[in-house]
């Protein structure tokens, strides 16, 4: 058995002529969850959708489970594979048969996959609607019937596209509860979100993924803006009193992201090579990882990574004022974007 | 203006007297419609299906042919099948000419564009969601076909309405093929046309009451199925 899931080396999709998609590399190790974080619009769905094998890539290689994906082996792949979409289409019938649909198609028998689909649904906490037209469901019971649907066929990879999106508290702990299992069966899992907070609980990676292109930070400081010329330089406003200097020769809407790794925090405003400096208070504080979270409102909030030992040096706290600083070249640009 | 009344009178009092002959044409027309429209779904249905799936260079233009072919008048089709199945012609020696199956195959070829196009647009109405559901739950091509075919039951239902609905009314293919001959290859749009040449209008007045009455009943029929389709 391979130890990796999926594999992805430079796959681009465009569509008549426009790259929606490309990333360079990817790899999802089996039994691990790796969220990918963008906003609206950054190729999310695009990406879960050539990884289901549903739209072939333009250009790259795609390599499933060992098998490297090819136009004859797609349909055969796919048994292996399941997108659970954001919007998940409901066929019109009963609950229990959008269930039982996939394991009828793997040619299980139609008592097996009842009882199969019963005890799914029963796990999601939708025993009582197996008989229910399914149409008539609720936007998260639809969701859950979804992700049962997807279960039931015990894939090796499950793709989730937006999965909490939408869903009150309860409905979104029992997704949660059955995505925890998935990796101790040695499934593995990509979810894409635009909620850091559902990436950084779930998922054991996190990657980013801005203007269809892939980022190993995950979307801390992820701005969106318009790119204009200000005294020569390019520089986008981020609120009001915070303009982002920056290197690039692009104009016009885009998007920018800020490693938070890069972000230095100083008690007061320093002279430095860094073209950008910013007051600001510490508005939250957490641990990750081997680090500390800070964050500080400039006006938007800006996150960044410091070691446990820089934080008690410094004394950070609540409320306390900051200057945020980094380097123009630390800023990565992504055109394209919405303003 | 009385004359046109006075046959209209007539003909309400000839449907309480109408005999044997008029419900053979009935049943003739029923049976051609119902077995050429079953031929023309089970070739349009799928082919609608497919085009609407399918992407490849020149389906605009096999669509807008498709549409053109929707208007091809009934006594041209007869005409050209007349041609291909006389003694004298391509087919001749099959002997078809003046059979029920020559009217069948004429009005299957009518139908087929029109369900053939209604059947592509249902398809193209469909939601997408719906062959990307079935595909990632690991549906071949088959039970993606079978489930876009329940999914959209409504539209590929309407298509087939209106393939029936198109040959059960027609009488150019079952004048021209089907000869008018008594007890056998009459129909009720035939029987019509016949009535009204012999001066015989109340009765011919009264033969269309028939026929409204009878497509009014499958179109109820279809109606109901229509509704089962929604009862999910």
């Amino acid at each position: 058995m391979t130890p990796t899931a999926i594999e992805v080396q430079g796959l681009t999709k465009a569509y008549a002529g426009r790259r929606v998609l490309d990333v360079e590399q990817f790899a999802l190790a089996r039994g691990t969850i790796a969220a990918v974080v963008g906003p609206n619009g950054s190729g999310k769905t695009t990406l879960l959708s050539v990884l289901a094998l549903l739209e072939p890539a333009t250009t790259g290689r795609i390599v499933l489970l060992g098998r490297t994906v090819a136009g004859g082996n797609r349909p055969a792949l796919r048994q292996h594979i399941v997108l659970v979409h954001e919007e998940p289409w409901m066929f019109s019938t009963t609950v229990l048969k959008n269930v039982t649909y996939g394991l009828l198609a793997r040619g299980i028998g139609r008592r097996e996959a009842r009882r199969r689909a019963a005890v799914t649904l029963d796990a999601m906490g939708l025993a009582a609607s197996a008989d229910r037209p399914a149409r008539h469901l609720s936007a998260g019971q639809r969701r859950r019937v979804a992700l049962a649907r997807a279960l039931a066929v015990e894939p090796e990879v499950l793709l989730l596209d937006e999965p909490m999106a939408g869903l009150d508290a309860q409905h979104a702990d029992v997704i949660e509860r059955a995505l925890a299992h998935l990796p101790g069966q040695g499934r593995s899992v990509v979810l894409a979100t635009h909620r850091l907070a559902t990436a950084y609980r779930l998922a054991d990676r996190c990657v980013g993924l801005v203007g269809g292109r892939m980022t190993e930070t995950p979307l801390d400081n992820h701005f969106a803006g318009t790119i204009v010329e200000t005294g020569g330089e390019p520089v986008m406003q981020i609120a009001p009193d915070c303009a982002v200097h920056l290197a690039t020769d692009l104009r016009g809407p885009a998007h920018v992201v800020i490693d938070p790794r890069t972000v230095i925090l100083s008690r007061r405003p320093m002279p430095s090579s860094a073209r950008n400096a910013f007051l600001g208070r510490v508005a939250a504080l957490a641990v990750q990882g081997e680090g500390v979270r800070v964050t500080v409102d400039v006006g938007v909030p800006v996150v960044a990574l410091v070691t446990e030992r820089s934080f008690r040096e410094m004394g950070l706290a609540l409320g306390q004022r900051v200057a945020v600083v980094f380097k123009t070249l630390s800023v990565s640009v992504y055109g394209g974007g919405r303003a | 203006m009385s004359w046109t009344l006075d046959q209209f009178i007539q003909a309400l009092r000839l449907l309480g007297s109408l005999d044997a002959d008029v419900f053979r044409a009935v049943a003739v027309s029923l049976g051609m419609a119902s077995a050429s429209t079953l031929l023309a779904a089970a070739a349009g249905l799928p082919l609608g299906l497919g085009l609407g799936l399918a992407r490849f260079r020149g389906k605009r233009l096999l669509t807008t042919a498709l549409h053109a072919l929707m208007a091809v008048p009934t006594v041209l089709i007869g005409l050209v099948f007349y041609a291909v199945l006389s003694r004298q012609g391509l087919l001749g020696g099959w002997r078809l000419l003046y059979t029920r199956s020559a009217i069948v195959l004429g009005q299957c070829v009518l139908a087929l564009p029109l369900v053939t196009a209604l059947a592509h647009a249902a398809t193209a109405g469909l939601d997408p969601r719906v062959r990307r559901t079935a595909q990632t739950l690991g549906a071949g091509r088959w039970r993606t076909a079978r489930t876009l075919l329940s999914e959209g039951r409504r539209g590929y239902l309407a298509a087939v309405v209106a393939g029936f609905g198109r040959v059960f009314g027609e009488v150019g293919i079952s004048m021209m093929l089907g000869g008018n001959i008594h007890a056998y290859t009459r129909t009720i749009t035939t029987a019509i046309a016949l009535e009204t040449a012999k001066g015989e209008v109340a009765l011919g007045i009264a033969l269309g009451i028939v026929l409204m009455v009878v497509a009014l009943g499958m179109n109820l029929v279809f109606l109901r199925l229509h509704g089962s389709g929604e009862r999910t």
